[in-house]
């Protein structure tokens, strides 16, 4: 009886660990890419953070020494805060209003409304590429379209926006808005699905079109605003082409586009400080980790979940 | 068919295969991988020497690379993968980031046996020297010079520069040409605040360098000051491109402003004439800098061209020293290279090339030749950190007081300042 108790106990076990082998097999391609790509280069950044580390040398043990540098000492790491969150605190509320907006308008039944959405959505499908920043470039120059049209329409002389440092981090922030494509597609699923017998109900009762707006579409499409807000707080954080792409590299003029990566990317490999960049990449990471935190903590309050 | 258990035999061994492998396959000894960044020109003129190197070096196979504006972050990233080209191109800005952090492999022993010098010119492989060991190899010299528009000169009916003006005379002359030009957004010359190698040439007149032998700045707050004085007054005289221009050049050929159509004289390099005038109608003429005092030094040296280093872990050091060896002194390569990085310092090959030379190039010849006279020394080698102060230091403290956001005085204490924490 024990013995053969303990047979039908062991063959399942082995079976399974076999379907399971199998099935890491297949998960491999992505385990490997995982592990080596992703979570071991993570491990060694945090360990080269306690460093000091210049390319050829072997990195020698510094401790906290790099992040005490970032939070007491460094005056390029507060230009690159500042210039970061001037332009996360901008581009994301005006994206999500722009996005929002158009979505709306889209939702209305518009004749036609597939080739205005890939039009609206063609920005966000060209956007990442150098070739917009370049032509951004272009756009914002002393004599470029936007200084053309100021000319011609009001007679006024606008600036060289990129080449002004007061004026060329809104020339980046604009580019991002322009690229309010991902997130109206999402806000365009979103109204979607909000039941049209509530607008019919509501209209029934007398609510304006802008009180059915303010009262119905919003509350209703919050999950769909705070997944979008999440994910384009994230990206603004991570961003680096346009500023990259316009200033050169240089995050001129006079440091007015040094975002927060472009500054990471300058001290690893312009100036050798690998273990320095990997410190002010892991306060990144946790800077992003607590915009995230507070974004979930704060949805409790505001966030509308039907069910 | 394949069973279940074939398949994920398969998997982990590709997996593994895949994971340990190091070495690409085709990679044979006598493969050479070589690196540089530039022109479509430049590659088409460096792959000509590839090919005339391996048609006189059997079996030997150099595979060329050209980066572009990763080129630095790419060259980093490889030599701290233990994956680096054997050679590879450097710029004198930067070459003692790189020597002073042990990328390349020492080459003394080479030079003089394998690197020929009989024929060079005398003291030039100093251009490769950091801190007494040959880290690399000057490829060309050039020189500080003033490029101007013929045209535009005599039009305004003015005499463009020459050994006789000084920084005033200058300041007159580029106040009056902007005057004489007549037309809104183009002034005489860019604000070379920014420039280093500008401002290097003020310092070797005053007797003073950009940076001494150990390793520090080589002036003080009053020099700086100066100079950056000169620059505000000038640019508010309008003798020179507002803050807005300047501040979109990112010291490159293509965005000067004499290249953008926004001035009519540039600060540069003698060996960027060619490059000056493929984007210009007019004749582009070549002079000296001013000066400090009329008959005092004219601040003008040899300067390498660019340089090439071998990586420090090279399979075939004696290959890559054979390759610049071959580069250097063999005449036919020297004629292929023609003058794209500056003038040949083999003085053999120098002569080859001259009958070969175009009538722009021949002007660039000319110049390095004409001032041989009053041609100081070669300075001491660009410290380690240097190429720090070009990325973020000269530009943005010359943007700051170009803006208006600092006086001149602040400006020459913040770049002495600046340049002391990076230099240490």
């Amino acid at each position: 009886m024990a013995v053969d108790e303990t047979l039908h106990y062991r063959a399942p076990v082995w079976s399974r660990l076999r379907g399971q082998l199998a099935g890491y097999g297949f998960l491999s391609p992505w385990l490997i890419g995982f592990f080596a790509l992703t979570f071991g280069p993570a491990v060694s950044s945090l360990y080269l953070s306690l460093t000091d580390y210049s390319l050829m040398s072997s990195p020698r043990w510094v401790g906290a020494g790099n992040y005490v540098q970032i939070a007491q000492v460094d005056p390029r790491f507060r230009a690159a805060m500042n210039v970061t969150f001037t332009y996360v605190l901008l581009s994301v509320p005006l994206k999500l209003i722009f996005a929002l907006a158009i979505a709306v308008l889209l939702n209305k039944g518009l004749k036609g409304l597939n080739w205005f959405r890939a039009i609206f959505y063609l920005p966000s499908l060209i956007g990442g590429p150098v070739a917009i920043a370049v032509l951004w470039r272009q756009v914002f120059a002393s004599d470029g379209i936007i200084n053309q049209v100021l000319m011609s329409v009001f007679g006024y002389e606008g600036p060289s926006w990129i080449a002004n440092p007061d004026t060329a981090i809104y020339t980046l922030v604009a580019l991002a808005v322009w690229q309010f494509g991902s997130s109206m597609i999402i806000f365009l699923a979103g109204l979607r699905q909000i039941p049209q017998d509530m607008y019919e109900a509501a209209s029934i009762d007398g609510a304006s079109r802008t009180r059915q707006f303010f009262k119905i579409t919003l509350p209703l499409l919050t999950p769909v605003i705070f997944f979008n807000a999440v994910i384009l707080t994230i990206d603004a954080f991570k961003a680096f082409t346009p500023a990259f792409v316009i200033s050169d590299g240089s995050g001129g003029p006079i440091d007015s586009t040094l975002f927060y990566t472009l500054y990471l990317y300058q001290e690893a490999f312009m100036n050798f400080r690998f273990g320095y960049a990997s410190a002010l990449a892991w306060v990144l990471v946790a800077i992003i980790a607590g915009f995230t935190a507070l974004s979930f903590f704060s949805a409790k309050y505001w966030v509308h979940y039907d069910d | 068919m394949l069973s279940r258990r074939k398949l994920l035999q398969g998997t982990v061994a590709l997996g593994a295969a895949s994971a340990l492998t190091g070495l690409p396959a085709w990679a044979q000894e006598t493969d050479m991988r070589l690196f540089w960044f530039g022109s479509p020109t430049r590659a088409e003129r460096t792959l000509a020497v590839a090919k005339l190197f391996e048609g006189a070096t059997p079996g030997v196979k150099i595979l060329g690379e050209v980066g572009g504006n990763d080129y630095w972050s790419k060259l980093t990233t490889m030599l701290a993968g233990g994956n680096a080209p054997d050679v590879f191109q450097l710029e004198p800005g930067r070459f003692a980031d790189y020597a002073g952090r042990g990328a390349m492999l020492p080459l003394d022993d080479y030079l003089g046996s394998v690197i020929r010098t009989d024929r060079m010119m005398p003291d030039v492989m100093k251009l490769g020297q950091v801190n007494g060991v040959t880290s690399g190899v000057p490829l060309s010299i050039n020189a500080f010079a003033l490029l101007y528009d013929t045209v535009a000169f005599k039009e305004a009916g003015l005499t463009p520069p020459d050994r006789t003006t000084t920084w005033d005379d200058f300041a007159r002359l580029c106040v009056d040409l902007t005057k004489a030009i007549g037309k809104k957004g183009v002034w005489a010359v860019g604000n070379a605040a920014r420039y280093s190698h500008a401002l290097e040439a003020f310092l070797v007149q005053r007797g003073k360098r950009l940076y001494g032998e150990d390793g520090r700045i080589g002036f003080d707050v009053v020099d700086a000051t100066d100079w950056y004085g000169y620059w505000d007054s000038l640019a508010k005289n309008g003798g020179c491109v507002s803050a807005e221009v300047q501040a979109l050049d990112k010291i490159q050929i293509d965005s000067n402003p004499l290249s953008t159509g926004h001035a009519v004289m540039a600060i540069a390099f003698s060996n960027m004439l060619v490059g000056y005038q493929a984007l210009q109608q007019n004749p582009i003429g070549l002079t000296v800098l001013p000066v400090a005092d009329k008959g005092g030094p004219s601040g003008l040296f040899y300067k390498a061209g660019q340089q090439f280093g071998v990586a420090h872990n090279t399979r075939n050091p004696e290959l890559a020293a054979r390759f610049l060896d071959f580069f250097l002194n063999d005449v036919e390569a020297g004629k292929a290279l023609g003058l794209e990085r500056g003038v040949p310092i083999n003085l053999d090959v120098r002569a080859a090339v001259k009958p070969t030379l175009n009538e722009v190039e021949l002007r660039s010849y000319d110049y390095i030749a004409a001032i041989a006279d009053i041609s100081g020394d070669y300075p001491p080698q660009v410290p380690v950190g240097a190429s720090e102060l070009e990325e973020r230091v000269y530009r943005t403290i010359a943007d700051q007081l170009a803006f208006g956001q600092i006086t001149p005085a602040e400006a020459g204490q913040a770049l002495v300042d600046q340049a002391n924490a990076i230099l240490g």
